[in-house]
């Protein structure tokens, strides 16, 4: 008896309040929204294989922009670690039966997909033309597509966020099995605990934001409408307010599951355990004051300018902290190439390359260069697709034995991961360098002279729409197929491995008393414990 | 831990660390709001006061009263078991008034053509844009009573007997924190110059 045969009618699973069903509930959406955002991306880049834009209108290509953009951030990128390794294994990490409130996060989920329905709706019936951002007056007065709904959609799945954040915090706090003190947590449960902090006090802001979008595209009230009074910087403020720390939000579980897959596949305790868990806090911090660096060349004053481009250049301090802490972690290790640690690996490359980037567009004179080309484009995407997506699969892949029950493929899971780092460099290299030559971003239509790299980009991205079908292929086949899983198949020592795999519904038959830290690997011959 | 939770008191102590941290959000919620209003204030005085002047005060004090007079009832419904009942009637019921006295004086506002948009009718076009103020006051104001419905409902599922007293008037008190700060911008501040 386990948490998957407990129960099989369809209510059993809609009305379920056990985190692990839920989990599962969000696995099925968030992949349904990654192959949809992932669709758009693929339009987008065959369009972008001729100068002239190979069957595209302009029209349609803003159309589908906004489209990737809304969905994978909104839709995938913010939710995907927290609502389903987080929802899956918190409880489990801290020796606990469910989250503190079991029907919020039911709630949660039915927040999600009407969401996700409505702002699929908006996409479908019009689209929208303007961007992720919806800057003002451009998503106020000039733009023509179904703006409301999508907005809307987007304001119903912010309360599903608010409300995994504050599920998270709320169970950390309060729900931590005996002796499981706060230096005894796993990392990840710091990184999604910084995380929901980001969840809880940037959201509302988008919130308040998308309100009175919606209430100028109906009413026509002017408030950000330059021509009678309004300010449109005011817009980014608000914006970027909310969408730098979701940035956060995105990275930062990412961080914490690259965390334990180094520690579990070098098998050695994580390296300064204190200073990757205060760096996880860090980054959220200071993630809420370097909104600015968003808005250099938008008409801010100078000096405002200044002040975000330090701050922005602090951020790399508690991010390079986590990359050294990794590879101090993996010195003299015991390192296996399982196909998760293939995922870290490339995580670890390719989030320092989207970082170091990232000082160059944090530097002000550099930033009125590269701004708005594909420079940007290119940095984010590192981070965003080579660094969280990375970590997303590294973390499912090593988490799915216990999720399921079953072992994956594993050599199929090592050519998928290959497969996804060399298509990834092959999509995102390139436009690294047409940035840096000034090919801006957001066009249907380029000059000539980048066709060479737009073609070598589309070429990548063809390689990694491939390696990301390969996973829902084997995963699904591993899930009839698959070897059985023993409790713990990587010889790892956390909470979770304790249990069965897959675990109980109530997860633990006897609530856990914890002694030691998380990461308690027996030590080896000329080895101390801490590395 | 798992196993005390299944104690009743634990189990309210968590809903109430969950009700506060929900009014974190909320403080960034109409702090968006707040910081919008300031930034037009800074950058547009004269117009911001012509709108607090066209706001009705009386309307605006009277319900002052009331939300302050309710949030007293649901705290002795709190720190008086005894009271318990009539104190959330109590709060509910002046919950109720506030939104009766602000259907007519949305009414009244509407007639006077104070809404922003196409149909606004502006005092003077010296002062600067004054449609912004009233984006400010309907927007403020409409969110408000919508916490104050949510709020209402709170109150007659706590005196249904569900759910934890403490939580739902931590939750009104909450909403009227936020009128407290509403009353002085849309009402008072500005009134008395030019």
């Amino acid at each position: 008896m386990n948490y998957l045969t407990n129960g099989w009618t369809i209510r059993s699973w809609l009305l379920t309040i056990d985190h692990k069903r839920i989990a599962l509930l969000y696995l099925g959406t968030i992949t349904l929204f990654f192959f949809l955002g992932g669709a758009a991306a693929a339009a987008i880049r065959l369009n972008l294989l001729t100068p002239a834009g190979a069957f595209l209108s302009a029209e349609a290509y803003n159309r589908m922009m906004t489209m990737h953009g809304v969905i994978m951030v909104w839709f995938f990128l913010v939710p995907a670690i927290p609502v389903t390794m987080g929802n899956f294994i918190v409880p489990l990490m801290i020796g606990a039966r469910d989250l503190a409130f079991p029907r919020l996060n039911l709630m949660s989920w039915y927040l999600f997909v009407i969401g996700g329905l409505v702002a699929l709706y908006g996409m479908v019936a019009g689209g929208v033309d303007t961007g992720w951002t919806f800057y003002a007056p451009l998503s106020t007065a000039f733009s023509h597509g179904h703006l409301v709904a999508v907005a809307v959609g987007i304001f119903i799945s912010g309360f599903s966020s608010i409300a995994t954040g504050l599920n998270f915090v709320v169970t950390i706090h309060r729900l931590r099995a005996p002796g499981l003190t706060w230096y005894r947590l796993p990392l990840f449960l710091w990184s999604l605990y910084a995380t929901s902090l980001i969840l809880l006090l940037a959201t509302p802001v988008l919130a308040m934001l998308l309100i009175l979008l919606v209430l100028e595209n109906l009413f026509h009230i002017g408030l950000f409408d330059p021509t009678i009074g309004g300010d449109p910087l005011l817009f980014q403020h608000l914006f970027w307010f909310y969408s730098h720390p979701a940035v956060y939000v995105m990275i930062l579980p990412g961080l914490g599951v690259v965390t334990e897959l180094v520690s579990a596949y070098s098998r050695k305790a994580v390296f300064g355990y204190k200073f990757v868990a205060w760096s996880s806090i860090a980054i959220a911090v200071v993630g809420f004051f370097v909104w600015g660096h968003h808005m250099f060349v938008a008409g801010q004053s100078l000096y405002t300018s200044l002040l975000f481009s330090i701050l922005s250049f602090l951020v790399a301090v508690p991010s390079a902290i986590k990359v050294f802490n990794w590879l101090a972690t993996l010195h003299k290790g015991y390192i296996r190439f399982d196909a998760p640690m293939l995922y870290a690996f490339g995580f670890i490359g390719l989030f320092t390359l989207g970082g170091l980037t990232g000082l160059f567009l944090a530097a002000l004179a550099a930033d009125v260069h590269l701004t708005q080309t594909y420079f940007v484009v290119a940095h984010f995407h590192y981070i965003m697709v080579g660094g969280m997506v990375s970590a997303y699969f590294g973390g499912l892949h090593y988490w799915w034995p216990k999720i399921t029950g079953r072992m994956y493929p594993e050599m199929w899971a090592r050519v998928a991961a290959i497969l996804i780092f060399f298509g990834f460099n092959l999509t995102f290299f390139p436009q690294f360098i047409i940035g840096y030559l000034g090919m801006p971003r957001r066009y249907h239509a380029y000059p000539p002279e980048f066709q060479i790299f737009n073609v070598l980009s589309t070429a990548g991205a063809s390689i990694l729409a491939l390696a990301y079908l390969l996973p829902f292929g084997y995963l699904t086949w591993s899930l009839f197929k698959g070897a059985r899983a023993p409790a713990n198949p990587w010889g790892s020592p956390g909470l979770e491995w304790t249990t069965q795999s897959p675990p109980l519904t109530e997860n633990f038959v006897e609530i856990p008393v914890i002694t030691e830290g998380p990461y308690n690997y027996p030590p080896r011959e000329g080895l101390s414990r801490h590395g | 831990m798992a196993e005390q939770s299944l104690e009743k008191g634990y189990e309210a102590d968590t809903s109430l660390i969950g009700m506060w941290l929900f009014l974190c959000t909320e403080v960034l919620f109409f702090g968006a709001l707040f910081f919008a209003y300031f930034a037009y204030q800074h950058l547009y005085p004269l117009a911001m006061a012509e709108g607090v002047r066209r706001t009705d005060l009386t309307f605006g004090t009277i319900n002052t009263v009331l939300l302050l007079t309710s949030s007293l009832s649901i705290s002795l419904g709190v720190v008086q078991p005894r009271w318990r009942t009539r104190g959330f009637v109590g709060a509910g019921a002046l919950g109720a008034a506030f939104l009766v006295v602000k259907g007519f004086e949305y009414a009244k506002d509407f007639q006077e053509g104070l809404f922003p948009g196409p149909g606004f009718i502006a005092v003077s076009r010296e002062t600067g844009p004054e449609h912004i103020f009233f984006i400010f006051y309907f927007t403020a104001t409409a969110i408000h009573a919508l916490h104050m419905l949510i709020g209402l409902g709170l109150i007659t599922y706590a005196l249904k007997g569900k759910g934890s007293p403490v939580v739902v008037a931590l939750y009104w008190s909450f909403v009227d924190i936020v009128w407290i700060c509403l009353y002085p911008l849309l009402y008072l501040v500005g009134r008395g110059a030019g």
